[in-house]
Parts: C-alpha cells; sequence; structure tokens
C-alpha cells in the first residue's frame, strides 16, 4: 500500500519505504560510479515503475542538497572530531621513503653525466610523487633493504654546503621546496588546492591570481586529527614538523593558521577566527600534536633566520633548475 | 498508468529544434496537471515560478540520465520544487536579525535574504550531519567536502568500498528523516499530502 498526494485533485502515488530503501542504495551505488552494465540495470530500475523514479528523484535530491554544505558550514559546527581514523601512515611513509631512496640510489647513475657542468655539493634531487614513481616500484627489493633516511632535526642543523633536497610544481603554478626527508601528498579537490606535509620541513611558494582557491596545508597527523593548518591565498611560507611544535614562517603574503581538522575548516570557511592571521616576517608556532585548544603563538622573523629561508630556496633553484627543465 | 516515455541517446543529444518538440509533444501537456498540484502546496503568485523551476530541474535530469514516467516526475520534481521553497520560506521567518549582521564573511554572491535562507537550509542539515554516527560522517566528510572518491574513502578509513556506499545510503536516509522530523517537508513523503 503506498500513500498518495493528492493536491488539487491531481494524484501523485508515492513511493513506500522499501522503495525509497532501494532509491538511496542506488543514489550511493551512483555516486560511486556505475559501470555500463549497472547503469542499464539502474535504467531498467528507473523503467520499471514511477515510483522508482519519483524515489530516486527524493533520494538523488537530498545527496546533491548535501552538496551545498561543503563550503558554508560543515565541519565547523560538528563539535570536536573524533578520533575514526586510523594509524597506518607511518607505515607507508617509512615505504614511501624508502622507495624513494631507493629510487634516489638508482637515478645516481644518470645524474653523473651532468654533474660536471654544477658546483660540487650533494645533488639535490627532483623527485615524482611517490606513488608515481615508477623507477622505485621497480625496485622494492633494493629499497626496503634500506634505512629511511634521517631527516635534520631543525632548521638550526641545516647546512647550505650540504644542501639537498628538492623541488616540486603543483598543478596551479605553485612550487613546493622539499628538504631532504620531509614528504607531501599533493590533493587537490576542485575547492581547494590541499596538500598535507606528512614529515619535515618544506617552503611552499603559493601563486595566487587565478587560482581562487584556497591553498591549504595540513602539517602533521591527519589522521589522528591531530594537524596543524596553513590556509592562504598566496604567500612564501616554510613550515617545519618538529617534535612538539610546528613552525611556520611567512615571507611574503599572509596566511592563517591554527590546528587541527576543526581549526582546518573554520579557516578555509572564514566564519570563525580559530586560526591566527599571520603576515610576512612573523614566525608562528603551534603546539604538536595539536588539539582543538592549540592556539598559534605569532612573533617576529629574525632576519637571520630571514635571510636563511630566503638563501635556501635561491641554492635550490639554482642547482635545481637544469632538473626542474628537465622534469617538466 | 502512463507509458513509458524513454528517449533515445539520440533524441537526448539532439539539437534545439527536437528539444522543442520533445517539450511541446511531451511534457507541456501535463503543464495544466502540475500547475493544479501545485497549487496545493504554494500560494499562487508562486506557482508560475515554480513551474519554471520545475522545468528547469526535468531538463537537468534529461541531460543525466534518460526520463522514463515524464508526468509522475514532472509531479515530483515540481513538489520537491515546492518543499525547497517551503523549507527555505520558514527558515528565513526564523532568522535573527543580528544574524544577517554577521553573514559579511559572504562577500560576494547572492543577496543577504537568499543566503540567510540557505544558511538557515544548511543549519537544518548540519544538526543532521552532526547526528550521524562517526564513521557514517567521516565519510560523508570525506567525499562531499574533501572530494575523495569511494576508493580514496575506502583505503583511508579502511572500510570497503562496500561499507563506503552503505554509509552514503544511511546518510540520506538520516538526512531525509531529519528533515521530514522538523517538518521541513510538509506533506512528507512518509505521512502523505499535508
Amino acid at each position: 500500500v503506498t500513500p498518495t498526494n493528492s493536491n488539487g485533485g491531481v494524484g501523485l502515488e508515492l513511493p513506500g519505504e522499501a522503495v525509497r530503501a532501494a532509491a538511496r542504495q542506488w543514489a550511493a551505488r551512483h555516486d560511486g560510479g556505475l559501470t555500463d552494465a549497472e547503469q542499464a540495470e539502474f535504467h531498467r530500475w528507473l523503467q520499471e515503475s514511477s515510483l522508482h523514479e519519483v524515489a530516486w528523484e527524493e533520494a538523488s535530491g537530498i545527496w546533491q542538497s548535501l552538496d551545498r554544505l561543503t563550503v558554508h558550514h560543515a565541519i565547523v559546527r560538528l563539535g570536536k572530531p573524533k578520533p575514526v581514523f586510523r594509524w597506518w601512515w607511518p607505515a607507508v611513509g617509512t615505504a614511501a621513503a624508502a622507495l624513494i631512496f631507493g629510487w634516489m640510489v638508482l637515478n645516481r647513475g644518470g645524474d653523473g653525466e651532468r654533474a660536471g657542468a654544477l658546483p660540487p655539493v650533494p645533488r639535490p634531487e627532483v623527485k615524482a610523487l611517490p606513488q608515481a614513481n615508477p623507477a622505485g616500484v621497480d625496485a622494492p627489493a633494493k629499497a626496503s633493504a634500506r634505512p629511511p633516511q634521517p631527516r635534520p632535526a631543525s632548521a638550526a642543523n641545516f647546512s647550505m654546503v650540504e644542501a639537498r633536497g628538492s623541488i616540486q610544481r603543483l598543478s596551479d603554478g605553485s612550487t613546493v621546496y622539499l628538504k631532504p626527508g620531509a614528504q607531501f601528498v599533493e590533493r587537490f579537490t576542485p575547492q581547494f588546492r590541499s596538500v598535507d606535509l606528512v614529515v619535515g620541513e618544506a617552503m611552499f611558494d603559493v601563486v595566487g591570481g587565478a587560482d581562487e582557491r584556497l591553498f591549504v596545508i595540513s602539517a602533521g597527523d591527519l589522521k589522528r586529527n591531530v594537524a596543524v593548518t596553513i590556509a592562504t591565498r598566496s604567500a612564501l611560507l616554510s613550515v617545519d614538523i618538529q617534535s612538539d611544535v610546528v613552525e611556520t614562517r611567512v615571507v611574503t603574503g599572509q596566511a592563517t593558521i591554527g590546528p587541527s581538522q576543526m581549526a582546518q575548516a573554520a579557516t578555509r570557511l572564514g566564519l570563525e577566527s580559530k586560526g591566527t592571521i599571520t603576515e610576512a616576517g612573523l614566525i608562528a608556532r603551534v603546539q604538536y600534536p595539536s588539539n582543538i585548544d592549540s592556539e598559534a603563538h605569532v612573533m617576529p622573523l629574525g632576519a637571520a633566520e630571514y635571510a636563511e629561508i630566503l638563501a635556501w630556496k635561491r641554492t635550490l633553484e639554482t642547482t635545481l633548475h637544469q632538473k626542474v627543465s628537465d622534469a617538466r | 498508468v502512463e507509458d513509458p516515455a524513454p528517449q533515445s541517446n539520440e533524441a537526448r543529444s539532439s539539437p534545439r529544434a527536437e528539444l522543442d518538440s520533445w517539450f511541446r509533444n511531451e511534457v507541456q501537456p501535463h503543464e495544466t496537471e502540475l500547475r493544479r498540484f501545485l497549487a496545493g502546496y504554494a500560494p499562487a503568485e508562486d506557482i508560475d515560478d515554480l513551474v519554471q523551476e520545475t522545468y528547469v530541474r526535468l531538463l537537468r535530469s534529461r541531460g543525466q540520465r534518460p526520463l522514463f514516467h515524464l508526468r509522475a516526475m514532472l509531479l515530483a520534481i515540481g513538489r520537491n520544487a515546492a518543499l525547497d521553497l517551503f523549507r527555505r520560506r520558514r527558515t528565513v521567518s526564523i532568522t535573527a536579525v543580528g544574524e544577517i549582521e554577521a553573514l559579511d564573511v559572504f562577500d560576494s554572491g547572492p543577496g543577504a535574504p537568499e543566503i540567510v535562507s540557505l544558511r538557515q537550509e544548511n543549519l537544518l542539515l548540519e544538526d543532521a550531519i552532526r547526528d550521524l554516527p562517526d564513521r557514517c560522517r567521516a565519510v560523508l566528510i570525506l567525499r562531499r567536502i574533501e572530494g575523495l572518491s569511494h576508493r580514496e574513502i575506502a583505503d583511508r578509513l579502511q572500510i570497503s568500498v562496500k561499507t563506503v556506499e552503505a554509509q552514503i545510503t544511511k546518510a540520506i536516509q538520516r538526512c531525509t528523516a531529519h528533515l521530514d522530523k522538523h517538518g521541513a517537508m510538509p506533506g512528507s513523503w512518509t505521512k502523505g499530502a499535508k
């Protein structure tokens, strides 16, 4: 027995709960993408009864209306997020580091040809994202035998003479300069230029202009919601994940910095000042791992630090110019 | 019982003239009925707008899939459009003036009244989302806000793709029930006509 909606003498037969449940299932499957065969099955189901089609209209409509939430309020008002994510990153991170290391070892031979034209410093590498790294994938056995690369404990023991690192160009034209051992993942979405800095230190040269999407750097362990978030439209800044603090040095431009996913949402939306606005010439320190109450402590960036950052960037650019051209 | 009226792929990708003829021959004959039906949901001055909105939504659907039961679809879409309107009206009326002042973050886009109603409407859905079980909410956020694929969500949460689907199904169900419960769907699907 199905209810009927009768208005003005016009009747619309309404689907019962079983049909509506089936429609919801189709909406979920449809959202994940249907194969041709599934698509045909879906259309047969719609054709079977007007009740099916009406129920589909309702279910897909609700699902689409949830879309409108995306930029507006969604996470900000959700309350404190519970740790629903699991702890599998270290294993993946270590494996990725091992793969990259293996790839670098393999690639060293090829670099020799051009090495003579460059200063006799250890060569930085331009690396692809770990998952897009065929050489590394080809040599898992070799790579797994090597220990992961050590990362410098802080900027203080970083020496330009021993400059090693890599440059990564992002699809929006921004550039990431990675110090040795730093790992990051680009995961741009239609709404945000999101990147995760998983470990280490990196400098981000974020270009604004045509791309109006907010550039959102999540530094730290996203899976446990303890990340520090740095959001900007255009800036040059360096982000360093240390053992107890995440430091963000803003060289040019401005960024909003705060803890955890809550701040991430807030800064993205610009609705609440959970994040701290930080401008050029300032350094923001957020306790790490961060929690919901962590605040950014902002202080002036020392002239020496400022100079060091720019010098490091320049060195990488000079050293890597050739390789970046090759990689593109 | 109505005749199924599926269009072939050829028809759906047809030029303007064919679209016009489809509209004239298959859609417009139902307009009188649609208007009478909508009159049960909305005041007379809104009917023209709702009919337009219904056609827009119908055309959008037609671009995405074949439409089989045109009459039922027209009424169902019209009904949804009327419910959306109702939801906005209702929520605008409970909006405090102070909230409008807090809207300066939206410095562009639609005008304030439109924003307020969207905002209030969203508050309802937000409540629904907040009440979701953790895993269900995590899936929803990863899908809708982070834009991850089902596969990526499955990998990140260490669950199967089937489970991702099941959680989305649940999210749709809960949100529908929530809107239902809070009177945002007058004459709701489960309760029949208002």
